[in-house]
């Protein structure tokens, strides 16, 4: 009796168990800052989001991404000093944390989505030009907010002069010496066109086109060439290879389908990220 | 006796349950198992089967993927089916790809020039300035070239008195003074700046910035730069001899390379037909020890057919490489991450260029396009990228209750 009893219940729970869907995979978003002060805790952190990150950039937790609230993917920040060339490795930079993240959390069953703001988009796009997502086919694409992959005008002319590497790196013409048609996934661009402040607005008359005081629409729309673009959307000029600009109706800033941008500045195109990653996924 | 009955029912309930989910967990594909789990599996057969060729629909593809403000599935199939029709480093080339037709061209633009950096709010510009040039790579043998242009806010251009013309090093070595460069008129209200690196003087490598001081009959003193990626000692050379021949349907140009220091090496090349109609493009990374090799630049075939090649010699242009300066080994980089080992920091310049071959190469022979195969790109990556898109279409399903 005994024993058909344990037979019959290992039968249930075989059932059960095979009627089981298989496990998800898990999904991780992975966050990407860009110029800073230098990082006080350096590394890929696994935290909720629920503090601030010293320099990288600070979502905290009333701008926790819902997908993350909703448990169906997990966060990650990568800290690097932010003075630092984000196009070098080390203690502290920019490629180490990105390598070592696409080969531990993009592969292996895992999915994985970059959120980059500003210089991490540089990071990012370098990070593709070396060779670095080979075999990372868990990446499933980059939400690219503000991206300053194609420099500032700012750093050009020298108004920041502060002297670092990431300043040289943001240099026009330097951070566009290299390739940047090698990313092996789509990457969405989200571009602001305001500036707050009378220091910021006075910024914009250095930087040409429409920009968010910091970084004009040639850079944040992924257009392959510096310029006075006005539109994120212009078949006059051409982008990089799989860049599509990206105009969330849902959010805290919604898109101006005018310009197919937003109305905000550069620190307020990170929620604008954190919005279009959730939207993406289907949780905004 | 009850007791007895009711287990031997529940056993085999359990063998039911076991037998039913094992059907559902087959290749049979439901509607509860989602639509786009069933687009995934005609993906997969269509492309493992010699189909018809049909061309692309970049366009189309590209409007869809940026109207679509969720990434369902079905948006990430496109995508898929986007980016792996052909090899990742192997793509077509179009005109509109001047960053990469022309890869280092000092593209002009117009720069305001302030009395105050940054500018106080409203202030206006007192001139403008434009930089251009034919190269902002810069080797032993091709010194660094730069026209300057200024205008006045009227948009005519006016004629700068240079005062001085000072070239400063890599921000790595602290943008020290480490040469000056010459200015001469070159026409058409243009001053051309030149300088050229000294073979073997470290100052001269890296991202050199090119000052000028210069004066206009109406505002004194105005300071512009110009940057240049400046490699005095060649890492590599290319000899200048070429091999074209087919392999699987593929165009492949072997490139002799010389190679001094081993290491880490991007290239990057373009293929046009001999009326300057470009095709396809490669970017190679890979690891290179010392001595002379062959650089095997591989354009696929079907890059041909989508690209409307008809028939006839093909010219390999742009062809361009430089030396990662890494401060490890970068075949132990995976590893030493792993490990958590302290990867060493760079405090060098990036790059080392090698100098850039000339002339352009041409092909040995003619082509047709139907040497060119017409099959879509079947790397082991692809075959995982698909299983990694389907995992993603069940999870999907799975999170919207499709399953």
């Amino acid at each position: 009796m005994t024993k058909l009893k344990s037979l019959a219940a290992l039968l249930v729970l075989g059932g059960a168990a095979v009627l089981t869907t298989p496990a998800m995979a898990v999904n991780y978003v992975i966050y990407v800052h860009g110029r800073s002060a230098p990082a006080t805790n350096c590394g890929i952190n696994t935290s909720d989001n629920n503090g601030n990150f010293n320099s990288s950039d600070s979502y905290g937790s009333a701008n926790r991404s819902r997908a993350v609230t909703a448990g169906s993917w997990r966060s990650l920040f990568i800290n690097y000093d932010g003075n630092s060339d984000p196009r070098t490795y080390g203690t502290c930079r920019a490629q180490t944390y990105i390598q070592s993240a696409l080969n531990t959390y993009c592969k292996n069953g895992n999915q994985c989505v970059f959120l980059c703001h500003s210089a991490g988009c540089m990071a990012m796009d370098y990070a593709f030009e070396q060779g670095n997502a080979s075999g990372a086919t868990g990446l499933l694409y980059v939400v690219n907010a503000a991206s300053a992959s194609g420099g500032s005008a700012l750093a050009s002319a020298g108004a920041w002069a502060t002297g670092t590497g990431m300043d040289n790196a943001l240099k026009i013409s330097t951070a566009r010496s290299w390739n940047h048609n090698n990313n092996p996934v789509t990457e969405y661009m989200t571009a602001g066109y305001a500036c707050y402040g009378a220091t910021a607005c006075s910024a914009s008359v250095v930087i040409g086109g429409s920009d968010d005081s910091a970084v004009n629409f040639a850079s944040t729309c992924g257009f392959s060439s510096n310029g006075n673009m006005t539109k994120c959307v212009d078949p006059n000029n051409a982008k990089y290879k799989s860049r599509s600009t990206y105009c969330n109706s849902k959010g805290a800033k919604p898109c101006n389908t005018s310009n197919s941008a937003y109305n905000t500045d550069h620190t307020g195109m990170k929620c604008v990220g954190r919005d279009a990653f959730d939207r993406l996924t289907g949780n905004l | 006796m009850e007791k007895k009955k009711l287990y031997i029912v529940g056993g085999i309930v359990g063998v039911l349950v076991v037998a039913i989910g094992a059907v559902l967990m087959s290749g049979r594909v439901t509607n509860r198992a989602g639509r786009a789990a069933v687009a995934f599996e005609e993906e997969r057969n269509r492309s493992s089967s010699n189909q018809e060729y049909t061309s692309p629909d970049e366009n189309g593809v590209a409007k869809k993927v940026q109207s679509a403000e969720v990434a369902t599935p079905e948006i990430m199939m496109l995508q898929f089916q986007m980016q792996y029709r052909y090899p990742l480093d192997s793509r077509p080339l179009t005109r509109t790809m001047t960053d990469l037709t022309e890869p280092f061209k000092i593209q002009p633009a117009r720069h305001p020039i302030y009395a105050h950096n940054p500018p106080g709010e409203g202030e206006k510009p007192l001139l403008y300035y434009s930089w251009s040039g034919p190269s902002h790579v810069v080797t032993a043998n091709s010194p660094a070239v730069a026209f300057l242009e200024v205008f006045d806010l009227d948009g005519n251009v006016v004629k700068p008195r240079v005062i001085s013309a000072d070239v400063y090093s890599d921000f790595t070595f602290g943008r020290k003074l480490a040469g000056q460069a010459t200015s001469e008129a070159a026409g058409d209200g243009k001053t051309k700046i030149s300088w050229t690196p000294r073979d073997g003087e470290r100052l001269h490598w890296g991202e050199i910035e090119l000052r000028v001081l210069f004066d206009t009959p109406n505002v004194k003193n105005n300071l512009v730069v110009a940057d240049f990626s400046s490699t005095p000692t060649a890492p590599a050379l290319f000899t200048g001899d070429y091999y074209d021949h087919l392999e699987n349907g593929s165009l492949v140009i072997d490139a002799s390379i010389d190679v001094k220091k081993a290491g880490k090496y991007v290239f990057d090349a373009n293929v046009f037909d001999q009326s300057g109609e470009p095709y396809g493009r490669v970017h190679l990374v890979t690891y290179l020890e010392r001595g002379q090799q062959k650089l095997p630049l591989q354009f696929f075939g079907i890059i041909f057919h989508d690209r409307e090649f008809n028939q006839g010699k093909l010219v390999l242009k742009n062809l361009r490489g430089r030396r990662m300066n890494l401060p490890f080994d970068p075949r132990k980089l995976d590893g030493m991450l792993a490990r958590g080992e302290v990867i060493p920091t760079n405090t060098e310049p990036l790059d080392e260029w090698i100098p850039l071959p000339s002339p352009d190469y041409v092909t040995g022979r003619s082509y047709d396009v139907d040497e060119f195969s017409k099959k879509e790109y079947e790397g082991l990556d692809k075959a995982e990228r698909l299983k990694q898109v389907q995992q993603y279409a069940r999870d999907w399903d799975k999170q919207n209750g499709q399953s």
